[in-house]
């Protein structure tokens, strides 16, 4: 009854330096994406994406399957986004906006590796269903529909935030439905 | 449908299912890195949910708290239904929408029934394999409702 009176009263916990190194780095992660469709043509829009996105999320999906991770598998993908740009294009090396975006990318790894570094980070996949079936006095469904969401779920804290052996840890989960369905039922 | 007397017929008509992906965008973006606020421009159906956790070291038990969320499927995630009904003759139409429970009402009644998962692993590398399954009213209720969820967690590091 006391851990449940807990889990009903439940106030959010302060937000920790790990809180504000992932606001950090989100904001880093929009700026390079606003910075990508910053341009008068689609054609640009999605060659920014192509190449700012695309290439490194293919360096970075071989570097998981190789088992390479944290600060290595970052500088390999910022390498591979640099050639990729100077192959494409090599003016776009040298513009304005690149530079702020390779800063701004400069800004997430730093933040990456504080986070690797002074914070114990907890990862993985989340799935629900979900099923919802409202019935009719006479007991026959009206209304039955489910869906399904897919997600990560993280938790993080500061290594030292030990309080008589618990470590109180933030994060979220975040995802989407990745299926809506209606069953067929007498809706009148 | 054929109302009382066979007076009343209804004609329902599904005109708009909610938006969704087949994928998770958050799964999908870990590697290309456009960031929570353009998944969440762009993913329909998407969902951010603040939680907490007491990860206790010396009974190797983690408890989650769900909180308010940031983002928890917009309002365009609803099934809409037109009525066309002939009463004596005359045609008489109606919309009505019908909601979808939101992601933050379910993960925080699973997650408040079933709190507590036990941490497996070694104390460098903890792993979490939880399942969570809540089933709320039965067969001769008026409202019963199905949750399941699964989930694993690992120190990345």
């Amino acid at each position: 009854m006391k851990q449940a009176n807990d889990i009903a009263s439940h106030q959010p916990y302060d937000n920790s330096i790990c809180e504000y190194l992932v606001m950090l780095k989100e904001a880093c992660a929009a700026y390079g994406t606003v910075t990508n469709i910053e341009c008068k043509f689609i054609l640009n829009t999605l060659k920014n994406i192509a190449l700012n996105n695309g290439i490194p999320g293919a360096a970075g999906s071989a570097n998981d399957k190789a088992g390479i991770g944290g600060d290595v598998k970052n500088i390999d993908i910022e390498c591979t986004k640099i050639i990729a740009n100077s192959v494409a294009t090599s003016e776009t090396l040298y513009s304005q906006i690149a530079s702020d975006g390779f800063a701004g990318e400069l800004m997430s790894m730093a933040s990456d590796h504080l986070l690797g570094k002074y914070c114990v980070n907890l990862s993985g996949d989340l799935s629900e269903n979900y099923r919802c079936i409202v019935r009719n006095k006479n007991q026959i469904a009206w209304w039955d529909y489910n869906y399904s969401t897919s997600g990560i779920i993280s938790l993080r804290c500061p290594k030292n935030n030990i309080n008589g052996g618990i470590m109180k840890m933030k994060g979220n989960i975040e995802g989407n439905a990745t299926h809506f369905y209606l069953s067929k039922c007498k809706r009148n | 449908m054929k109302g009382k007397s066979g007076f009343v017929t209804i004609f329902p008509i599904c005109v708009y299912s909610p938006p969704f992906i087949p994928f998770s965008s958050a799964k999908a973006d870990q590697n290309t890195g456009f960031g929570a606020a353009a998944r969440f421009v762009i993913t329909p159906a998407y969902f951010n949910i603040p939680i907490d956790a007491d990860y206790d070291l010396n009974t190797k038990k983690l408890t989650l708290y769900v909180n308010e969320a940031i983002a928890d499927f917009g309002p365009q995630i609803c099934y809409v239904y037109f009525y066309i009904a002939t009463a004596a003759g005359l045609p008489l139409f109606t919309r009505v929408n019908y909601p979808i429970n939101r992601v933050k009402l379910t993960l925080g009644k699973v997650f408040s029934d079933n709190s507590t998962f036990t941490i497996g692993g070694t104390d460098e590398k903890p792993s979490i394999k939880g399942t969570a399954k809540t089933h709320l009213g039965d067969e001769e209720t008026h409202i019963e409702q199905k949750i399941d969820v699964t989930f694993n967690l690992k120190n990345n590091e």
